[in-house]
């Protein structure tokens, strides 16, 4: 973060918090769409930049141009990912997901949690941008979860996993930004605190499923999986926090096999009708057995998912040959009457489109589409539904909406950051806290930019070097208060309005996003509580 | 006109505007970034402006299956 002459006071703070704060009420209160509270939020962040924080307008023309740039990048997620979405639903494949899943297990507590919980979070060890949500929200779906538990499930279940998930991208854009003097305290440290969302994840989904009952039966699993997950993540930092999440969540995926095969998760939960979680109707949906295709061959699309992305992610030849495709925009130095300086970039955070998770995604639709053509799936499903509707026009249907909203958000992102209305706010908070309440409050801060950005590393990138700098002045352990920046960076994207407008376009409720924040805000303050808690704990410990 | 209809017109201006500020303000364009910076304005306005002045009831509803 620049050092600039930007005021900290209470009224440049509260002036800084409005566009946040706004959103927030527009979304969570008033139950605006997310398309149209993006906008408003973009607006006021332009205003405010304009009256009070001295912006001229080109840095703002650049500023959310950036913005736009950036929100190309999550775009590349949603458009494929509801492309693909829409190849495996036209062909019936979601029909036939849910019906070959409902004879190969019909305890749906042990689904959910499988599908929410440890396969969002396998996908999030190999792409991210959002990835989890698009691809787990309609696979809940299928399942017979509600729209909006579809979503805030793998919001909450893959929130953990940010850090260190995608090989370590948040990790690594972190060394990039601060000059760390101990990496591996500052690595185990981050790994003991993302163990609490980690934790916290699967005791939450399985009470939203069904309360005290519902814990009671899904204990075992999720202390088996937490320590697989968060324990072995911990372990791994000691060894290579780039693996560490990858490594940690594929053995959490291959654990579910044994679990699967203990008569508590293989046999029918009967009272999952009474599961606020679980749609009413769907055991009639599933007795149907229409769907034209088995659960094997409804799985081949995910099964591409993951051999292409895990074989391009780890396979460094592979890797690197694909990433000379790369390409981005020029920007030049812009500034404020406040000396916030962002320097000239030629190109500005250039796309490697052949390694984006949406590559992956769209690899995984088009492999999916000439397969079920070949066997005549879409014919079949046609002649079975009546209104199945053309695959590009609903795709594009979806798309847009939640498109609007990204573009809205990142670029008020971006605004807040060039203007300085960012740098107030978090120098606000460590100017005002003494040592103990900054450690406390540095994962709020984390959080507070994994909202704006929609991203841990974006996060990072922009709080560590302050983290780290308050940290030295004040004396901290820069290892402690580095992993408290990075565990709120995490759990920020249960909150990211981006991330959840992705959930609700490919979960078809576009426009209920106010809903889901409902659900996943309280979450993710209680999680931050406790992880401040944790982080102060470990000051005084380590 | 549908609410698609006018969010596709508001993503494809938001979108419009980035290589319009990009070269605008890397060549020291004025005209060009302002010209960026308009239609990106008028891409964020369409969505609220729609929601009330569209709509009629101020509520936008149009989308979502109102499940949970």
């Amino acid at each position: 973060m620049n050092t600039s002459d930007v005021p900290i006071d209470v009224g440049y703070w509260l002036l800084a918090l409005i566009p946040i704060a706004l959103l927030l009420v527009l979304l969570a209160v008033l139950r605006w769409k997310a398309p149209q509270a993006g906008p408003v939020g973009l607006l006021a962040g332009v205003v405010i930049a304009l009256v009070a924080f001295q912006t001229p307008w080109e840095t703002l023309s650049v500023a959310a141009a950036k913005g736009v740039w950036d929100a190309i990048f999550i775009l590349f997620v949603v458009w494929p990912a509801l492309l693909l979405y829409r190849v495996v639903d036209n062909a019936g494949g979601f029909a036939a997901l849910r019906e070959g899943i409902a004879r190969y297990s019909r305890n749906d507590l042990f689904l959910v949690l499988g599908f929410g919980w440890v396969f969002a979070s396998f996908l999030q060890g190999i792409a991210g941008f959002g990835t989890p949500i698009a691809v787990v929200a309609p696979l809940l779906l299928a399942i017979g979860v509600r729209p909006i538990y579809a979503v805030v499930i793998p919001l909450i279940g893959h929130a953990w996993a940010n850090m260190f998930g995608t090989l370590a991208v948040g990790w690594l854009a972190t060394l990039q930004v601060v000059d760390i003097e101990d990496l591996t305290e500052t690595a185990f440290q981050t790994g003991i605190l993302l163990w609490i969302p980690n934790l916290a994840a699967g005791l939450t989904i399985a009470w939203m499923y069904g309360r005290g009952r519902a814990l009671m039966i899904a204990w075992p699993l999720i202390l088996i999986i937490s320590v697989i997950q968060g324990g072995g993540q911990l372990v791994l930092t000691l060894w290579d926090p780039v693996l560490s999440n990858f490594l940690a969540a594929s053995a959490a995926m291959l654990a579910l096999y044994p679990l699967s095969r203990w008569a508590r998760y293989s046999e029918r939960d009967e009272d999952s009708g009474d599961s606020p979680v679980m749609a009413e109707d769907r055991s009639e949906d599933v007795e149907d057995d229409r769907a034209p295709m088995g659960l094997g061959m409804a799985l081949v699309p995910y099964g591409v998912l993951t051999v292409v992305a895990v074989g391009v992610l780890v396979i460094a030849p592979v890797e690197d040959a694909l990433e000379t495709v790369e390409f981005g925009l020029p920007f030049p130095e812009v500034d404020t009457g406040y000396d916030v300086m962002n320097q000239a970039e030629d190109p500005y955070d250039p796309i490697t489109p052949l390694t984006h998770p949406g590559a992956f995604l769209l690899v995984a639709a088009v492999a999916a589409f000439a397969l079920y053509r070949s066997k005549g799936y879409y014919e079949q499903w046609r002649d079975e539904e009546d209104d199945v509707e053309p695959i590009l026009p609903a795709t594009a249907g979806d798309a847009i909406p939640a498109s609007v909203a990204i573009v809205s958000f990142l670029a008020l992102s971006k605004v807040m950051d060039h203007s300085g209305q960012t740098e107030t706010l978090a120098l606000g908070i460590a100017e005002v806290a003494p040592p103990t309440v900054f450690v406390f409050a540095s994962t709020f801060i984390g959080v507070l930019g994994a909202f704006m950005t929609s991203s841990n590393t974006a996060s990072n990138v922009l709080f560590a070097p302050l983290q780290q700098t308050v940290a030295e002045a004040e004396g901290l352990s820069e290892a402690t208060i580095i992993a408290a920046q990075s565990n709120g960076g995490a759990i920020g994207n249960s909150i990211a309005p981006a991330n959840v407008v992705l959930g609700t376009g490919t979960a078809g409720i576009v426009g209920q996003e106010g809903q889901v924040l409902r659900k996943t805000l309280p979450w993710a303050l209680a999680v931050t509580v406790l992880g401040g808690l944790a982080a102060v704990v470990l000051e005084g410990l380590l | 006109m549908s609410d698609d209809a006018l969010l596709g017109g508001a993503l494809v201006l938001m979108l419009a505007a980035l290589p319009l500020v990009s070269i605008g303000t890397w060549n020291d364009i004025a005209w060009l970034w302002w010209a960026g910076l308009v239609v990106l304005a008028l891409g964020a306005l369409i969505p609220p402006v729609a929601r009330y002045a569209l709509n009629g009831n101020g509520n936008g509803n149009g989308n979502g299956n109102g499940n949970e």
